[in-house]
């Protein structure tokens, strides 16, 4: 599903990736862990095409994404779900949070609804659909924020610390619902630092450390042992 | 791009306009100000030159010939001046006629007359021109023609009203000059604080698949609105404005009527509207390509 081959990225004399060889197979669910620089956030933005490698080639599906046009990035990016830290939503109702994106690829009102209510029942929160995000607490936003990356049913869903402004239980509740989209035929990469939740979750770990893959185990903990 | 996007770019602009209503404010202001003044100076502007025009049509030149010149030469000069381009119709006023005409004037001057000997009048050939602009070429054909004694028209006249609608037309040009770049600055600040504002919108609008000229279009549709209500206010006050101004000086001044014979207000609407618009459109691409390349990239 995923390749990157040889991938190389530096930031003005600063190696972020150094040449990296990672395969993700299709509805894996994967964590990226490691300190901060190591890489984890580079990797997801190249694969949402954010940034371009320096060197070496990328592969979403068949496709290589290096040498994409504008449009073609534009369509790549409507099968890739992305969650932030930091929630990033809208000051208007949840509803028209879930139906901006929508909006901008001109679905009709019926269909919009119908994709709501979907993903409001998939995250679990139906009642809080009319509710400001000032409304919620982070663990709800949150969810707002996984509603919205996968309203469009995409192949892959990337997330970035996305229990980095949770608690536990808010964390763990957020992780499960990640892991019942990986259920349903979705690539996960999760970037993270919750050391609780990778060695709870017992997935593929990919260990980076100076730009480079240190480690890459199945069934994987925060810490090697 | 379908309706349904169209609908929710405009829709998403006008939400703009009003979570940003105090630059928005300030936007409308300065674009129906900044109009409104073109417009005023336009309508001056036009019946000005359309006032010189008229006194220039009815200008004349006056052609006095010699005095000692037979009929039949007389007769030749009127020939060749007939046919000069530019000349619309001449007429003359033979020696013996402008004599008489003064004695009778004269009449309680008698004595005074009398003390002349003989017709000092020389013929006269007023020649009325088909335009202002055709002054100097006569003047200079007339300047070939033998027989000619003096020539004399309004142009001093002419001239000193001439400078003063250029230097009126140099003054209100600067004034709009400096207003629609205060336009143009103001409603690409406007633009800047929204696009900025939406930094959140432009980084999820990316992410589920939005292009960069998507993107864009939200910020030149808001600037469209900003432009096309602005100019329109304009519209409505320059209207209002110049029926008002004009009923007015009809009641007082008859001669008024000057300043709508030459007018085509429909035009100048659209006129008013087309400037607001690319003033808008051309600052919100400033904008654009200047700030949300930055943050695009972010």
């Amino acid at each position: 599903m995923i390749r990157l081959r040889n991938v190389t990225k530096t930031y003005q004399d600063f190696v972020v990736l150094n040449h990296i060889n990672l395969h993700i197979a299709k509805d894996e669910f994967v964590f990226l862990v490691g300190p901060t620089g190591s890489g984890k956030t580079t990797i997801l933005n190249l694969l949402t095409r954010e940034e371009v490698p320096d060197a070496g080639k990328i592969y979403v599906g068949m496709t290589s994404i290096n040498e994409l046009n504008e449009r073609q990035v534009a369509n790549l990016r409507k099968n890739i779900g992305f969650i932030f830290q930091d929630f990033k939503i809208l000051n208007r109702t949840i509803y028209e949070n879930l139906a901006y994106v929508l909006k901008i690829q001109g679905e009709k009102k019926q269909i919009i609804k119908e994709k709501i209510d979907r993903v409001a029942e998939l995250v679990g929160f139906e009642s809080k659909l009319y509710c400001y995000p000032h409304q919620l607490s982070g663990g709800e936003q949150q969810k707002v924020c996984i509603a919205r990356a996968i309203i469009n049913k995409p192949h892959v869903l990337l997330a970035d610390e996305p229990t980095g402004n949770l608690d536990p239980d808010a964390s763990l509740e957020i992780i499960q619902i990640i892991s019942k989209i990986n259920l349903d035929n979705t690539t996960v990469i999760v970037a993270t630092h919750d050391k609780a939740i990778v060695d709870l979750m017992r997935k593929r770990v990919i260990g980076l450390h100076g730009g480079n893959i240190v480690r890459d185990q199945q069934m994987g903990s925060y810490h090697e042992f | 791009m379908n309706f349904r996007v169209i609908y929710f770019l405009i829709d998403e602009a006008i939400n703009s306009i009003k979570q940003n209503s105090v630059m928005s404010f300030l936007s409308f202001l300065t674009v129906t100000i900044s109009l409104s003044v073109l417009a005023m100076f336009l309508i001056v502007f036009m019946n000005l030159n359309s006032m010189i025009k008229s006194i220039g049509d009815d200008l004349n030149i006056s052609v006095y010939l010699n005095r000692n010149i037979s009929e039949d030469r007389v007769s030749q000069v009127r020939d060749q001046i007939k046919f000069i381009r530019g000349v619309k119709s001449i007429s003359i006023i033979p020696r013996d006629a402008a004599w008489a005409d003064l004695k009778n004037k004269l009449q309680y001057q008698r004595d005074i007359v009398e003390l002349i000997p003989g017709n000092p009048l020389p013929d006269l050939i007023i020649v009325k021109l088909k335009s202002i602009e055709n002054t100097n070429s006569v003047l200079k054909e007339l300047s070939f023609i033998k027989d000619i004694d003096d020539i004399r028209y309004g142009k001093s006249v002419v001239n000193k009203f001439r400078s003063g609608v250029k230097l009126f037309n140099f003054v209100g040009g600067v004034i709009v000059l400096l207003l629609l770049s205060a336009t143009f600055i103001i409603v690409a600040s406007t633009i800047n604080i929204t696009i900025i504002a939406k930094e959140k919108e432009i980084k999820i609008m990316k992410l589920v698949g939005a292009t960069n000229s998507f993107i864009k279009s939200v910020f030149v549709l808001e600037a469209m609105v900003l432009g096309l209500v602005g100019s329109i206010l304009a519209v409505v006050l320059i209207n209002a404005g110049y029926f008002i101004i004009n009923s007015k000086m009809q009641q007082v001044y008859h001669f008024a009527y000057v300043f709508t014979k030459h007018m085509n207000i429909i035009s100048l609407n659209m006129f008013v509207i087309v400037i607001g618009l690319v003033i808008c459109l051309s600052a919100s691409f400033f904008s654009v390509n200047s700030l949300l390349k930055s943050i695009i990239k972010k």
